[in-house]
């Protein structure tokens, strides 16, 4: 179980989520996200940044697929 | 297949911009069944990644029943993407875009497992400072924290505060509590970020938060 400081917490509870983009935007773009972010890591997707930043599920779903996907390409 | 063939000797599909995989699992194709066991290939070796990320959480489980759990993940995103198969803009990799929803079944499908035994609390306050400290024993960032749990009561509605701390403080995942609220992942996160705007807008009304903080951050994301 992860235990969250109280500065973790405030800092969550305080993030800027702005531009908002919902959980099912984020999946419909998420693939196209990570090709743009493996042909080039500086990449500008502010509303995927921020929701990215704000959905700890989300992350992990891009995180995985962004390292699955880097995978395949030095295969 | 119409095209040259995907897979290499040991089954692994590579990945590349050029494949007709549209074409191929269209149901009048005569090479659809080939395309099918090829994409359901791909979908679990997605599906088993996610679960060996993931696999943490579920302490217990051993190695056959976390891969029965790839397996039926990547069986549920092979009916996820040939439903979705119409809407396949090419915008991204073909193989990016299915891995996508085996990596979605899995990471939903182990979180479920994780807290199927586990109560969701829902808190409704929250201690983000010592009680008994002195205002002069505060540090910045308490002084911060205390600002934020007086906001937590007085800009926020209930439900706001309740979902923000289950997801926020009480790490409950966003799918878990949305199965137990009878909600959506959407509905969860639409809360969650009206509560952070609220407590934003509250902090830089009581000084504590630069309102230039916010221009700042869109800067930097962008």
């Amino acid at each position: 179980m992860t235990i969250r400081t109280p500065d973790a917490v405030v800092a969550s509870l305080t993030a800027d989520t702005s531009p908002y983009l919902s959980c099912d935007e984020c999946f419909e773009r998420v693939d196209q996200y990570v090709d743009a972010l493996l042909l080039d890591p500086q990449h500008a997707d502010p509303a995927m940044h921020a929701h990215l930043r704000g959905c700890a599920a989300c992350r992990e779903e891009a995180e995985a697929l962004l390292e699955l996907v880097a995978a395949d390409a030095v295969r | 297949m119409t095209t040259a063939p995907r897979t290499t000797p040991a089954g692994v599909v590579p990945p590349g911009p050029t494949d007709s995989w549209v074409t191929d699992l269209s149901v009048d194709s005569p090479v659809r069944q080939a395309a099918l066991q090829q994409l359901h290939v791909l979908l679990l070796r997605a599906s088993r990644h996610q679960v060996r990320r993931m696999r943490h959480l579920l302490p217990g489980i051993g190695a056959r029943d976390l891969d029965d759990l790839a397996h039926q993940a990547a069986d549920e995103a092979l009916v996820a993407v040939l439903r979705r198969l119409g809407s396949f803009e090419g915008r991204s990799r073909f193989t990016t875009w299915a891995y996508k929803f085996a990596i979605l079944q899995a990471s939903v499908e182990v979180r479920r497992q994780a807290w199927r035994n586990r109560e969701v609390t829902l808190p409704d306050t929250v201690v983000l400072v010592d009680p008994d400290a002195s205002p002069a024993e505060l540090t910045e960032a308490a002084h911060l924290a205390a600002a934020v749990q007086e906001a937590m009561t007085t800009a926020l509605t209930p439900h706001q505060r309740r979902v923000a701390l289950a997801l926020l403080v009480e790490a409950v995942p966003i799918d878990v509590l949305a199965d137990r609220l009878g909600t959506n992942r959407n509905a969860l996160y639409k809360t969650l970020h009206d509560a952070r705007s609220r407590l934003r807008a509250a902090l830089v009304a009581s000084g504590h938060l630069d309102p230039s903080e916010d221009r700042r951050h869109d800067r930097s994301s962008s």
